[in-house]
């Protein structure tokens, strides 16, 4: 059996790209040349499915004109193909696939699944023309809002968010339960949740919830309850005996009488080494050589050992079920209020008739419903043969079940599929991604006819580089195995040793551990201070800026290293023959720019003239270069003249009818905006984000500054290739980039969750299993309750996401790496990878060689620069110099229609006006008499007409066609035209109403409304002598008025009277 | 190069007699305008114009039924689909599937495809080898295909397919049926209808004249439907011409789908005849083509602007009408026409004027806002006060709504009863509450309104009210035929807002202008037959040239190649001759594409140019547009002591008030205080400029308004005791308890300016609140209790104290104590604090440290201790500043009183005085500063200070 299922297991810069390339055009050259159209190839990125495109178009390319690449020999010699096979080939399939592109299926999952469910939307009760969102925090936070105005109108939801605050209030916290809410109700997003979204809706109606907390709360109070008697009960003991807390020794620093104390208290009390003794050892309590010493530990004997031993075994009885208890209980409130915020995204959706693009892997699970035949697919056409999946340790389980069947049928025709993906990359976990699914699961499932295909070259970075990760991930993987005791770091990290092609021997890897804390900075401070120094050695050997990248785990970190660079820019300590440029999205914020908070001042200050702040921002922002005393003053004042342009002041309420996007070009006109050539790229930036904006459905602009407020520290201009600058990415972006040096200055994230996520958890014990499912908070505490299962599992996990991190980090450069981490604390344990990587380091045979403890620093390899220059793109660049927007309105106008259709009293006056104009409109359509009817009911049901419209003009028309002379011109001897043109050689045209021809005779009319004009004369004979010049001989001309149905004889039959 | 319709009207004017015999059909009204000039420009003397008409005129003249509007049919079609498929689906919900329906209807008889054979359910796959032997091999396959997926029970959506596509042949006969009785039809069903009946008849000339066919020519088509196919060819078998505008660069080049449907024509037994022998090859002469590269969509408008401006400053005198800016995406027209460079004196755009964004949109949409919100007769304050503040509105009102807006505010009513708007004309007819049944009647009303406000005024305000006026009047007409009743208000307003909306998302103003001069601007589709010597296209990305595949169809994909009904391949072959046609008789080309894919990857490089690029072989010069980018310099915001400025702080010396003419004395609060502290330009802008937020309604209930109805109920619990000297005592406090809800309500009145009947409604957040005060209150009486008794000295107690400084200015420093009670000889001085206060502080000057943390709390209960203790010298016992502070008071360990050290070794303070001495000169220190000229205020260093600052978009922190 030949296996058609390919998994390929990239590590870090295996050409995972240039693999699936190659799979594709391999099965795209096979068949006839439109075969593509049967390849779907899907990744997660848009930047990595353009680049797949790109890579395809351009092999076949060069394979169509002859040129050698690195594909060529593999593909010839796997395809058996000679050089002219291949050339013609590849062209026939690259002239098919740019003719047929709509079928040239390379696109990020979502973009392929928001394809399929709009030709769905009938079936799955959607609204055809449904927005998608991105942005589930935005929705979130309307759906809280609209939860919040219902307080009042439903009850149970009342106490549920009374009793919720009240909790927060009694432990010291916000009483103000809304950002809470909204923190916690993001969980209604994850793929977890929606798994169960279901069973919660139906099983965890209030009444259950209440009673399951009434329960919860009852073993803790009774526990509490004991225990507090007990203590109470020691601490009379005590009194009545005249011991006091000086008698024990080390006071109540972890001692019985602590335990004694606080329980009686209410409070709880961890176990300590110091109590542990005190059950067993009566000597271990009292303080020695004290009055009471004796005194005292015959009491211990007697009466507080057995007390104490007595309430630690109840404690440690309930244990189990109070820890439990109390862990269920601490989000209890937010979880109850999970359905209830559930239910009104649904149906705040189905009111705005938006999807969440989050939703879209479940909502198309629910109608593929675990078919194998995927009939939904087949209805949107998408008949593919070979499905090519890459990054596939991202991919969650919805995706995975929405593509099975797919796949099943491809394979069961036996048709090659492939998987590509890095278990060692898997960092999605948060967004759903399953590395199980890659690990194992797949394989599980598809069965025997998978085969796992290691891609270990590495053709990215430099040998030193290579061989570094190879042993450090090699023996960090088993440490952390260790750490968790589980196996799976080591099955993850297995296929982690990498051969390596690139640079010999070359490349450079640094690791400087940097002394904790002294007295002025910690060691982070540390770090950045050294990073000036890198920077110019990396200067020194000739690396242009661009080249380099500083690699953070946290965007807040990033801004640091960036404000950091910025500021020691212009410090006295920078040397002037280096630079020390740097960019990040962050330091690009839209909201930075200076012409972008000019435009949104005035934006807020014509949305609200009384907002003071506004005022002080416009007039800040407008006269730089003023004395700021004055400025803010006179904005505080609402004296403006002088601080603003006139024209902007003048024209207040002309630009508040603007919409959003014309008025935010008028500010920049007003403003004279656009020649600050430094604010370009702002500029232009927040105008195409307004202009999306303005696509949307609600575009004034107060809404658009709600939405600006929310989104503005998200917007920035996107860092363009060509600035030569020190780049800063955070690691989860840099994953799938790669780039010749990278710094990473802050080595010491943990291990560990650094915010505690919350777990969906199940128990069978009762009474816990009365409910199907609850949310608790991952903690330590999760040890010793009957989610310890659960805790475990989702320590490896979090473990194994941090390990990874670090693995995506440390593959991504080319030519040298340079780590900063703090140095090791006493305290043993490996909780941060700052830990792991020293431990790693000074314990490996391979590497510890390389480590100096004198200064703390690991350093292999040299630091040089490797490779050439690189060629130039085809596109050359243009510059643009300012922004430059001009007034439309003076060259274009908008058509007016309505002069005449509203006026002081609308029914009756405006029909009298219109009706000249009906009259004229209704007769272009009137030839003879017998198609008066005809027209008039044309006309109404092209809407140009109204019934009332009709109901007026009809008894008028049929009047005129009593007419002497009018009934006489639509009799149908005429051969008559209507609306005709006369055309003059340099290019004039008349228009004349109507040209009625019997014989030899010629009749011409022109309709009119209104009074009678000089003009109306001059133009008719115009008419007539044109026609006689045509060769016409017998030419009348009539002038028609038709409110007053008078006839103007111009020309009359006896020839061109000229008056 | 010479357009098509020039050549086109030379060799009439050429080779055809009289014109006014003759008859050109084109696909569209525009390729008239340009023919008929073109023609003048070929002529000698005066000349009847042929008679031109479009392709829709043609047909519609022949065809005994009439087309009603789009909004007419789609309701047609869902009072037929309700019936049949016997649901009751609300209009609005059915709109867009309605459309799509009609949509697939269209084309099913355009295409002339048998109705009842393709809605038929074939999941029983016996039938189709038996009933459709008409259809090929490929065909059938295509069928089976789909519907083997059928084979097994159907279940979930597949049966929801069934259910609905059995019914579809019924519903689309029912439908049928229902518009040919009025004599009406869609565009498919004439094309269908007259094709039929030409082939049922033996015409001999068209209808309404009666010249024979050889005078009847067609011109520039290129994808037929099938109707129109049929249609041309029966009139070509009788004598008619048809000129056809085509390159030999796509026609003779299979893979190019640009010329897939003339190569198809040229193959055609009767239409072949009408090609020429020799096609021209255009495309391949050469040509200046400039490919440019944009990041996202301004810069592409901008740089056409600034090009086009450059050619025309630098050109001398032009024909700015052989200039075309084609826009692909509808919404680069604002751009564009904000880009257009004032040499271009004159512009023509064929493309309208969105109707959504203009302010009456704006206003009627808020309108109808505002009526799903409204709840109990009342309206929500989001709407009502938006609207009011709508320059329609005040203009209408004469500024009176804007009065309204700001007692709305300042009442704090987060409701407003329609009634309490007015007597006003135009408030009862905005804010009245009105059915959903009614909303097209209200709206019509209102833009009626507006129409007659601004009919005595030049300008758009009126031409906005006249073309709503006609889409609601159309609406409204349609409307009061439903029968249908909803009895939730709010949804029934949210399905009339869904249906406006859709309704006015594609409606244009058209603009006026002369067609055939000046600059033009269009649409792809607009270009149809029209040639230029200069273009620009903009946006060419996928998923805008081509367009979007499809807008949607119910027919799935492979019945539709089944049937041989156009599916995505040929929406792309119809742009690509729309692309390359246009191309082929241009001297300058200039392309630009968006470089940016959209947020799921969609929107690529258009695969026309990627065309261009890898096998046209034509020179084209790539170029990408780069703006310079620098990161903004952040500067600092510094205000300086000038003589204007000190003059300010000089109103807070003592005596600078004119308290006899009813000023009051200024002073510095211990909030203005700690600001200072924290940072100077705060202080600055906040205290002394005074940029205050524009006030607004508080609905969610902020952490500000919490504390003021606190302090008040608090202050209210022990009034009695300190009026009458009374010692607080243990059942006192349990007592007071029992006041605490009325006490709410009190301050809940006063705080909201409410009468004192006016019965309170706690509703949304302020439910919660009215618990949490509760709560909080028995909660401090609770301690209070543990501590009786004690005497109640002060209770929400103003003061203003003088502070002298070395200068000699004597400044006044003021506040309000919440509490100072008296028990043992033991002051305290209380606070109540609902915020994120702590009482642990480590030193006096830490209360004055601009760096590190700082506990603001406590300085101002020492403050206020100071104070006390220099007013009452007279009082021996100790002074114990503290908190009733949220973060501890429910905690069992909770303890009056700041503690205050370093961190392991912090005491309480259980009397403040020995402190006073270093607490007076750090603050002396303090107030001496702030009146030193050369202190500027300036922004602070500790950049954790501006987290929550108004001022963070003027510092850009
Ligand atoms: S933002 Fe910061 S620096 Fe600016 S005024 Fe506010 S606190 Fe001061």
């Amino acid at each position: 059996m030949t296996k058609t299922f390919s998994i390929y297991r990239s590590s870090a810069g295996s050409g995972k790209t240039r693999t699936l390339a190659k799979e594709y055009i391999k099965l795209a050259l096979q068949w006839q040349p439109d075969y593509f159209k049967y390849i779907l190839a899907v990744t997660f990125a848009n930047k990595a499915a353009q680049e797949m495109k790109d890579r395809v178009i351009l092999y076949l390319d060069e394979f169509s004109r002859g040129v050698t690449n690195n594909l060529t020999e593999e593909i010839r010699s796997e395809l058996d193909f000679d050089a002219k096979r291949l050339q013609s080939k590849s062209a026939d399939v690259l002239s098919s696939l740019l003719h047929h592109y709509s079928l040239f299926s390379i696109s990020t999952i979502d973009s392929f699944f928001q394809k399929v469910i709009r030709s769905f939307t009938r079936e799955a009760g959607l609204l055809g023309n449904f927005r998608l969102e991105v942005d589930n925090d935005l929705v979130l936070g309307e759906v809280i809002h609209e939860l919040m105005d219902d307080l009042g109108e439903d009850e149970r939801l009342t106490r549920w968010v009374v009793e919720f605050s009240r909790e927060r209030l009694r432990d010291g916290d916000n009483w103000n339960v809304v950002n809470e809410l909204k923190t916690f109700a993001r969980q209604i997003f994850s793929e977890e949740f929606k798994t169960i979204e279901k069973e919660i809706l139906q099983f965890h109606d209030d009444d259950r919830m209440n009673a399951f907390l009434q329960s919860m709360q009852k073993i803790v109070s009774h526990f509490e309850q004991q225990m507090k008697i007990q203590g109470q009960a020691a601490l009379k003991i005590l009194a009545d005996n005249n011991i006091t807390v000086d008698d024990f020794n080390n006071k109540d620093r972890g001692t019985a009488f602590k335990y004694f104390r606080n329980n009686a208290a209410g409070q709880s009390v961890d176990m300590t080494k110091t109590l542990e003794e005190s059950l067993v050892n009566t000597e271990k309590w009292a303080k020695k050589k004290t009055p009471n010493t004796n005194r005292f530990l015959i009491l211990v004997e007697n009466q507080l050992k057995p007390h104490l031993n007595q309430m630690v075994e109840f404690e440690r009885a309930n244990q189990l079920d109070v820890q439990s208890a109390r862990e269920i209980l601490r989000n209890f409130y937010a979880f109850g209020l999970l359905a209830h915020i559930t239910r009104k995204l649904k149906a705040y959706q189905e009111k705005n008739n938006l999807m969440l693009l989050s939703d879209a892997p479940q909502f198309l699970n629910g109608i593929i419903n675990e078919s194998d035949t995927p009939f939904i697919y087949e209805k949107v056409g998408s008949f593919y043969r070979n499905y090519l999946i890459d990054e596939f340790q991202d991919t969650s389980g919805f995706q995975w079940k929405n593509f099975l069947p797919l796949l099943k049928d491809s394979l069961d025709q036996g048709r090659p599929n492939f998987i590509v993906g890095d278990v060692k990359q898997s960092i999605y976990r948060w967004r759903g991604g399953d590395l199980q699914l890659l690990q194992s699961k797949v394989q599980d499932t598809i069965g025997e006819q998978t085969h796992v295909i290691p891609l270990n070259t590495n053709y990215r970075s430099a040998d030193v580089i290579v061989q570094f990760n190879n042993t450090l991930f090699k023996e960090s993987a088993a440490a952390v195995a260790l750490l968790t005791a589980h196996e799976a770091p080591q099955q993850v990290f297995d296929d982690v040793m990498q051969h390596s092609v690139k640079y010999k021997d070359k490349g450079y890897v640094a690791v400087e551990f940097l002394e904790r804390k002294d007295e002025e900075e910690d060691w982070e401070e540390k770090a950045l201070k050294r990073l000036p120094f890198f920077i110019e050695q990396l200067q020194d050997k000739g690396v242009a800026l661009k080249d380099i990248a500083v690699l953070v785990r946290k965007n807040e970190e990033g801004q640091r290293v960036a404000s950091f660079l910025m500021q020691y820019k212009t410090s006295p300590l920078a040397k002037k023959e280096y630079r020390y440029d740097v960019v990040s999205n962050e330091s690009l914020r839209l909201d930075y720019a200076s012409s972008v908070n000019l435009i949104i001042s005035a934006l807020k200050y014509l949305d609200n003239p009384e907002d003071a702040v506004a005022r002080g921002e416009l007039a800040f922002e407008a006269s730089k270069g003023k004395s700021l005393d004055a400025v803010f003053l006179n904005a505080a004042r609402n004296s403006l003249p002088g601080l603003l342009p006139e024209s902007f002041l003048l024209n207040f309420h002309w630009l508040r009818r603007l919409s959003v996007f014309e008025l935010t070009e008028e500010l920049v006109r007003m403003f004279d905006l656009g020649h600050r050539s430094d604010e370009l790229a702002y500029l232009h930036a927040f105008q195409d984000l307004v202009l999306d904006f303005s696509a949307q459905e609600k575009n004034d602009v107060s809404s658009f500054l709600e939405w600006w407020e929310v989104n503005k520290s998200k917007k920035s201009v996107q860092v363009p290739g060509h600035v030569n600058a020190i780049r800063i990415f955070t690691i989860h972006k840099s994953k799938g980039l790669q780039f010749k040096h990278v710094l990473l200055p802050f080595c010491d994230w943990g291990l560990g969750h650094d915010i505690a996520p919350l777990l969906w958890v199940s128990s069978s014990k009762p009474p816990f299993n009365a409910m199907k499912h609850l949310a608790v908070l991952y903690s330590k505490q999760l040890e010793k309750t009957v989610f310890a299962d659960a805790y475990f599992d989702e320590r490896v996990k979090a473990h194994l996401d941090n390990l990874n991190v670090l693995y995506v980090a440390l593959t991504r450069a080319e030519e040298s790496m340079i780590i900063m981490a703090p140095e090791a604390t006493k305290t043993p344990g490996i909780s941060t990878v700052g830990k792991l990587l020293y431990n790693v380091i000074t314990q490996s045979l391979a590497l510890s060689p390389y480590f100096k403890r004198d200064t703390a620093a690991f350093q292999v390899g040299t630091l040089e620069k490797l490779s050439k220059e690189e060629r130039v793109s085809s596109f050359a660049t243009i510059p643009m110099n300012s922004y430059s927007t001009f007034d439309w309105r003076e060259k274009l106008v908008i058509k007016q229609q309505g002069a005449e259709y509203f006026l002081p009293e609308p029914s009756a006056a405006r029909n009298k006006i219109n009706y000249g104009i009906l009259l004229h409109r209704v007769l272009a359509h009137v030839k003879h008499k017998k198609q008066l009817k005809e027209a008039l009911r044309i006309l109404e049901s092209a809407n140009e007409l109204s019934s009332d419209d009709v109901a007026t003009i009809q008894p008028l028309l049929e009047k005129m066609m009593e007419h002497q002379v009018i009934g006489k011109w639509f009799d149908p001897s005429w051969k008559v035209k209507t609306e005709v043109t006369v055309l003059l050689p340099e290019g004039k045209q008349h228009r004349i109403d109507r040209v009625m021809e019997k014989g030899k005779e010629m009749v011409l009319v022109d309709y009119k409304t209104g009074k009678e004009k000089q003009r109306d004369r001059e133009q008719i004979m115009e008419y007539a002598v044109l026609l006689t010049q045509m060769g016409y001989q017998n030419v009348q001309a009539y002038l028609w008025y038709l409110e007053e149905l008078r006839i103007v004889e111009v020309v009359s039959k006896s020839g061109l009277n000229l008056f | 190069m010479k357009p098509f319709l020039k050549e086109l009207a030379e060799t009439i004017a050429g080779t055809y007699g009289r014109a006014d015999e003759l008859t050109i059909v084109f696909p569209n009204r525009r390729a008239s305008l340009f023919f008929q000039k073109y023609y003048a420009e070929s002529i000698t003397s005066p000349s009847w114009s042929p008679s031109l008409l479009s392709i829709e005129e043609f047909f519609s003249r022949l065809s005994d039924l009439k087309e009603p509007d789009k909004l007419s049919l789609i309701f047609t079609l869902y009072e037929v689909y309700n019936k049949v498929m016997k649901v009751d689906e609300p209009f609005d919900r059915f709109y867009f599937w309605g459309e799509m329906l009609l949509r697939d209807f269209d084309e099913v008889d355009k295409y002339l495809v048998n109705a009842s054979q393709l809605f038929r359910d074939l999941s029983k796959l016996k039938e189709l080898d038996e009933t459709f032997d008409y259809l090929t091999e490929e065909q059938k396959e295509f069928l089976r295909s789909f519907w083997i997926s059928f084979e097994e029970k159907p279940v979930g959506s597949k049966e929801e397919f069934l259910r609905v596509w059995r019914k579809l042949t019924d519903v689309y006969a029912v439908f049928v049926k229902t518009l040919k009785k009025e004599g009406n039809g869609y565009e498919g069903l004439l094309h269908r209808e007259v094709l039929a009946k030409l082939q049922a008849t033996s015409l001999t000339t068209l209808p309404w004249n009666d010249y024979p066919f050889d005078k009847l020519i067609f011109a520039g088509f290129n994808a037929l439907t099938k109707a129109e196919e049929g249609v041309l060819a029966y009139f070509v078998a009788r004598g008619a011409n048809v000129f056809w505008d085509c390159d030999a660069y796509y026609l003779n080049n299979r893979n190019q789908e640009a010329g897939q449907f003339m190569r198809e024509y040229r193959n055609h037994t009767i239409l072949g005849r009408t090609f020429p022998k020799e096609v021209p090859s255009n495309i391949t002469q050469p040509k200046n083509i400039k490919l440019t590269g944009v990041a996202q969509r301004i810069g592409q408008a901008k740089h056409v602007g600034q090009v086009v401006g450059d050619w025309l400053k630098n050109s001398g005198p032009v024909d700015l009408e052989k200039t075309v800016i084609v826009l692909p995406d509808e919404g680069m027209l604002l751009p564009m026409m904000n880009s257009l460079p004032d040499e271009a004196t004159k512009v023509n755009v064929t493309m309208g004027y969105p109707l959504r964004l203009t302010p009456l949109f704006n206003l009627l949409d808020l309108v109808i806002e505002m009526q799903i919100y409204q709840k109990g007769n009342r309206f929500s304050h989001r709407q009502v006060t938006t609207l009011l503040d709508h320059p329609y509105l005040i203009s209408l009102t004469e500024k009176k709504s804007q009065e309204w807006r700001r007692e709305i505010i300042s009442g704090n009513k987060v409701y407003v009863a329609a009634k309490e708007f007015g007597p006003n004309p135009v408030f009862d007819k905005v804010f009245k509450v009105i059915s959903a049944s009614d909303a097209s009647g209200y709206l019509l009303e209102l833009v009626e309104m507006m129409g007659s406000h601004f009919a005595q005024q030049q300008g758009l305000d009126r031409e906005y009210a006249f073309h709503f006026h006609r889409h609601l009047s159309r609406l409204h007409e349609i409307l009061t035929r439903t029968q249908r009743t909803i009895e939730d208000q709010s949804v029934a307003w949210r399905g009339f807002q869904k249906l406006f909306r859709q309704v006015i998302q594609s409606q244009r103003i058209p603009f006026t202008g002369e067609p055939l001069k000046g600059l033009q601007i269009m649409g792809v589709m607009e270009t149809r037959n029209l040639d230029f010597d200069n273009v620009y296209m903009l946006s060419l990305n996928e998923g805008m040239l081509p367009a979007p595949s499809r807008q949607g169809s119910y027919i799935p994909h492979s019945i539709r190649k089944a049937y041989a009904l156009p599916a995505f391949e040929h929406q792309d072959a119809f742009y690509a001759y729309l692309f390359y046609r246009l191309l082929q008789r241009a001297d300058t080309i200039h392309l630009y594409y968006n470089t940016e894919p959209d947020i799921i990857g969609n929107g690529e490089m258009s695969r026309y140019l990627q065309q261009l690029i890898y096998e046209s072989g034509l020179k084209i010069d790539k170029q990408v547009l780069h703006l310079p980018l620098e990161v903004s310099e952040v500067t600092a915001v510094t205000v300086n002591k000038t003589p204007e400025v000190m003059q300010i702080l000089d109103q807070y010396l003592e005596g600078a008030a004119n308290t006899e003419a009813g000023e009051k004395q200024k002073f510095f609060s211990p909030t203005a205080l700690n600001d200072y502290i924290e940072c100077r330009l705060r202080f600055y802008l906040k205290h002394l400029a005074k940029l205050y937020e524009a006030e607004e309604v508080e609905e969610e209930f902020d952490a500000r308004m919490f504390g003021n109805l606190l302090h008040d109920v608090l202050a209210w619990q022990y009034e009695p005791f300190k009026r009458e000297g009374k010692q607080v005592t243990a059942e006192d406090t349990d007592r007071l308890k029992k006041n605490t809800e009325s006490l709410i309500d009190k301050a809940y009145r006063r705080h909201f300016r409410m009468d004192a009947e006016e019965t309170i409604v706690y509703e949304g957040q302020r439910l919660v609140v009215k618990e949490m005060i509760s709560d909080f209150v028995n909660k401090v009486l609770d301690h209070d209790k543990t501590y009786t008794p004690f005497h109640v000295d002060m209770l929400e107690e103003r003061f203003i104290q003088i502070f002298p400084i070395a200068s000699g200015k004597r400044i006044c420093v003021g506040g309000t104590i919440d509490r100072v009670d008296e028990k043992d000889n033991v002051i305290r001085v209380v606070d109540y604090k609902t915020g994120r206060d702590d009482t642990d502080f480590e030193s006096i000057p830490s209360l004055f440290a601009r760096e590190g943390k700082r506990n603001k709390a406590a300085f101002q209960t020492f403050l206020y201790s100071y104070v006390y203790g220099l007013r009452n010298p007279e009082k021996r016992g100790d002074i114990k500043p503290g908190l009733y502070h949220r973060k501890k008071l429910f905690s069992s360990d909770f303890e009056f009183g700041h503690t205050m050290g370093k961190s392991r070794q912090k005491e309480m303070v259980e009397d403040a005085k020995p402190y006073f001495f270093e607490f007076a000169e750090q603050l002396n220190e303090l107030l001496t500063e702030l009146y030193d000229v050369q202190q500027p205020f300036d922004q602070t260093a500790n950049e954790k200070a501006c987290m929550y600052c108004s001022f963070k978009s003027i510092c850009r922190r």
